[in-house]
């Protein structure tokens, strides 16, 4: 599969590992602080989540504001926290591969879409509205 | 007297732990170093991560683990022997890559009853090699093992 200059690939940076993400889910990136109570463009309360403990890595953020990348739901907007985010410096079209079956058959979550090559690294693709969903109905 | 030469098949001997395993010649496409692999969030040790070898993205395996053995760091001889079985292409991690070698069909006995579980599911044969005992993988088992979950 690949994707058009249209689902450009962003990094996001999650602790000591790096992940891609679809610009195509993504509704806003900027940054916020949390602890401001921040509502969407609807004004609805924005629930924000740090992405790192929910893939897994451990240790925390400090306080004050992060990274956010706001996915828009059909009734809420989730904020996910990352240290960082950056574009694919001059890389074209990305091609995402497939997980392995014997992967994606032990998974806990299917949160992923693939993988793409980013510098000859291999980096997990997101399915960024499938963790905020998840997140939303309380299963994270 | 008639002499009959058995046909061989070469098999690429490898180090994991203190034992020497024997990994079929015709699965292996590549031996390649350890590289840390990028983790997959959510999967057991067994599977530390995806690798990236000439923009194929595999699946890594620790035999370590998969064996039973207790995990230890990678050093410089660690290897990615790099095989394809049945339309499926994995990364074994083995602690070292040692030589390759022919069997024959003589040369291979069942493997010992008593032999632990977990290792003995993963063993097609075994071997005397050079005067020490080598252990052959079957890596349709493997995978199997692998693709069940267990």
């Amino acid at each position: 599969m690949t994707l058009n200059r249209d689902s450009m690939i962003l990094y996001v940076h999650v602790g000591p590992r790096r992940y891609a993400i679809t610009q195509g889910q993504v509704d806003h990136l900027g940054m916020l602080d949390p602890a401001d109570a921040p509502s969407d463009g609807r004004g609805r309360p924005l629930i924000c989540r740090e992405l790192g403990p929910l893939l897994g890595e451990s240790g925390g953020a400090g306080p004050g504001r992060r990274h956010a990348i706001t996915v828009q739901l059909r009734r809420r907007s989730v904020a996910m926290l990352v240290d960082h985010i950056d574009s694919l410096g001059g890389a074209g079209p990305c091609e995402i591969h497939r997980l392995a079956p014997m992967i994606t058959r032990r998974l806990a979550r299917p949160w992923f879409l693939g993988v793409v090559i980013y510098e000859d690294e291999p980096l997990l693709l997101l399915d960024l509205r499938r963790i905020a969903t998840d997140v939303v109905i309380g299963d994270v | 007297m008639q002499i009959h030469d058995q046909p061989s098949k070469d098999y690429l001997i490898v180090r994991v732990g203190a034992e020497r395993y024997a990994v079929p010649g015709v699965a292996i496409r590549e031996v390649a170093r350890w590289r840390p692999p990028t983790p997959v969030p959510g999967t057991p040790p067994v599977l530390p991560g995806i690798i990236s070898q000439r923009g194929i993205v595999l699946p890594t395996v620790d035999l370590r683990l998969l064996l039973g053995l207790e995990a230890t760091e990678p050093d410089r001889a660690a290897r990615f022997v790099i095989i394809r079985q049945d339309q499926t292409d994995v990364a074994l991690m083995v602690d070292a890559a040692l030589d390759l070698c022919h069997l024959t069909e003589d040369d291979l006995a069942r493997p010992p009853a008593g032999l632990d579980p977990q290792r003995a599911r993963l063993l097609g044969a075994v071997a005397q090699h050079e005067g020490q005992p080598l252990l052959v993988i079957d890596l349709a088992a493997l995978l199997a093992v692998l693709l069940e979950g267990a």
